[in-house]
């Protein structure tokens, strides 16, 4: 019998199935023959008007309240440049959450993507600051920050960060903004500004003793600085050597320390929650299961969460509550069942339920039911917790107990930002009947359930 | 609704005016080859015409893409996982079938690649049979390259526990 050499043969068999591609047709060819009109054209005067009742009850009284504003002029336009107008979005052809059964890593970080206008143009990160939020603007090989208020309805660019590198997380405490680059998963930077993000300079994070690569991937501010999380390699990628935080209380000198160990396999680091008593580091073990670690009188301790939900877990997001630590995402089922926000659309869950995590006051684990929705972010309003599921708002106290706040049809929603104490700004896109993204806009809600739709913005593609 | 004016493309330094046609020209056979290993031979021009279709009814023309190759590439991924979810309800979904299978491939092989999901197969072709480094694969796909690594990581633990069965 034949000797199974797994990377030749599957090069062999991506060539044979590749040999088999029929010529490609001519643009002609492809072309419709009559363009119908879609049903973004048939929703372009309800886009027009909704945001003209946007612009009327929002802008309007914004600009003679704040003073000398520019009123947004195109739909879309977040900013008021109209030239670069900043839109919030989930870019069409970013690949939605796997349907096919592939848990950790089908939720990313993409889908809480802004854009600006035009292809190739995103906003990679996104964060509270003091004053409001700071986003990160991706255009060609340019990375700006640009700063947005406490509103989240005006914004304007601040300074440039990195050229050739996509800034995949960014951190702001008082004027101080930590940024992580990636030029590929085997180099990256880190970049300080201690100008609220109108200059910038690298940052030399140390190099882990025991590993020769390492990848920051994650960056969050804390009452006492910034910790930044990330994987430590030895010769390549799939070699690693440990998960490893560094600490820094200005953002300029850092110190590393390893807080678990990884032998085999590749494993990403998806969030850092301080709690103030402690600091966790949520991240995907090789094996395809969620671990939490957590920093406890001068060590670390690891608690496999998978063990607390019986079975895999993707992790979308952690966040702090009064007394500890959320987090959620979607249980997979044995046979490798998976909510998908496709099958969630089609109310036609294939099996698995959903959990929302808590890490009690003792220290212990436990899971919440989220009455069945799988929220794909979350974030804290008050003493709230809520998130998006697909077309849905969730509220809980705390995490313990979800229920429905609103639900927006006839749409995908993607990510919740708070503004106070009692409302959030959320993001999503319409859906046609095709599960088609289109029309992409921002929505206001607040925790009595009021939904009111703040911008109107056609997709980016 | 903002109208978008169509501009012919320049390419940096060139003096060449780039139409819809000479961009197609350009990237039609590496997206029939890459949409044939998603979707297999007989949809791929599914495929290609509902990414032209949708481009042009909401866009009005290619040139506005400022960088085409990445946009196409992942419109491509979009559609095919469109097209795969739209299929699965229906009989004769693609799994790794092929008119003429080359003496030395293994069948159970291609058929294990061709069951891999969408974006897993993806990586895995792009990485390891167009040899394209993981930063050019994560823009082709529209990810992280990180998440690129996950995506091999995950496929090849998969095409591992299909071939030992």
């Amino acid at each position: 019998m034949k000797t199974f050499e797994p990377l030749e043969d599957v090069r062999r068999a991506l060539a044979a199935i590749e040999d088999q591609a029929p010529v490609a047709p001519e643009l002609d060819e492809l072309r419709p023959v009559r363009l119908h009109p879609g049903p973004r054209e048939r929703r372009s005067l309800r886009v027009v008007l909704a945001w003209a009742a946007a612009f009327a009850v929002i802008a309007l009284p914004a600009a003679l309240l704040l003073g000398d504003w520019p009123a947004p002029e195109n739909p879309g336009s977040v900013g008021g440049d109209p030239d670069r107008p900043l839109v919030a979005s989930e870019d069409t052809n970013l690949p939605a959450p796997d349907a096919n059964g592939a848990t950790l890593g089908g939720v990313e970080v993409d889908q809480v993507a802004v854009l600006t206008q035009g292809a190739g143009s995103a906003i990679p990160t996104i964060a509270r600051a003091h004053d409001g939020f700071v986003a990160v603007v991706k255009e060609g090989d340019s990375s700006t920050v640009w700063r947005g208020s406490s509103d989240g309805t005006r914004w304007e660019p601040a300074g440039m960060v990195a050229t050739g590198d996509t800034i995949v997380s960014m951190a702001a405490r008082g004027e101080t903004l930590v940024a992580l680059g990636a030029r590929d998963g085997s180099q990256s930077q880190a970049y300080v500004s201690s100008d609220s993000g109108l200059t910038w300079q690298s940052i030399a994070l140390p190099t882990p003793a025991d590993a020769t690569r390492f990848v920051p991937q994650v960056v969050t501010a804390t009452d006492a600085g910034f910790v930044v999380g990330g994987i430590g390699t030895a010769t390549d990628f799939d070699s690693m050597t440990g998960v490893y935080v560094w600490r820094s209380d200005d953002g300029v000198r850092w110190d590393v320390e390893k807080v678990d160990q990884i032998a085999d396999g590749f494993a990403y680091v998806e969030d850092i929650v301080d709690t103030g008593a402690a600091t966790v580091v949520l991240y995907g073990g090789p094996d395809g299961m969620p671990y939490a670690v957590e920093s406890t009188g001068g060590g670390w301790s690891r608690a496999a969460i998978g063990t607390v939900t019986g079975s895999a877990l993707t992790a979308p997001a952690g966040e702090t509550v009064g007394y500890g630590l959320v987090y959620v995402g979607a249980q997979v089922d044995g046979a490798g069942g998976l909510h998908t926000w496709w099958e969630r659309w089609n109310a036609s869950p294939s099996g698995g339920r959903v959990v929302a995590v808590l890490r009690d006051a003792r220290g212990d684990w436990q899971a919440k039911d989220t009455q069945g929705e799988k929220p794909t972010a979350i974030e804290l309003v008050g003493e709230n917790v809520v998130g998006v599921a697909g077309s849905r708002v969730l509220g809980s106290y705390a995490g313990i107990v979800w229920h429905r706040l609103a639900v927006v049809e006839g749409t995908v929603l993607d990510a919740v930002l708070p503004i106070g104490e009692r409302s959030m700004l959320v993001t999503g896109s319409e859906v046609t009947g095709e599960r088609v993204r289109d029309n992409a806009a921002v929505w206001l809600v607040t925790l009595d359930g009021t939904v009111q739709e703040v911008l109107g913005i056609p997709a980016a593609g | 609704m903002r109208e978008h004016a169509v501009q012919p493309f320049r390419l940096p330094g060139c003096d060449k005016v780039m139409d819809d046609a000479t961009i197609w020209r350009k990237h039609k056979d590496e997206l029939i080859r890459y949409a044939t290993v998603l979707v297999g031979p007989v949809a791929a021009e599914d495929v290609l015409s509902g990414v032209i279709e949708r481009i042009l009814r909401r866009r009005g023309s290619l040139v506005q893409l400022e960088d085409a190759r990445p946009y196409l590439f992942k419109a491509v991924l979009n559609e095919a996982r469109n097209h795969l979810r739209r299929s699965a309800r229906h009989p004769g979904a693609w799994t790794g079938d092929l008119a003429v299978m080359p003496p030395d491939v293994r069948p159970d092989v291609t058929c294990a690649v061709a069951r891999l999901p969408e974006r897993q197969r993806a990586a895995v072709y792009l990485t390891y049979w167009r040899d394209l480094p993981t930063a050019e694969v994560a823009a082709l796909m529209g990810c992280r390259a990180g998440t690129v690594k996950r995506y091999l990581h995950l496929a090849r633990k998969r095409l591992e526990r299909t071939l030992k069965r």
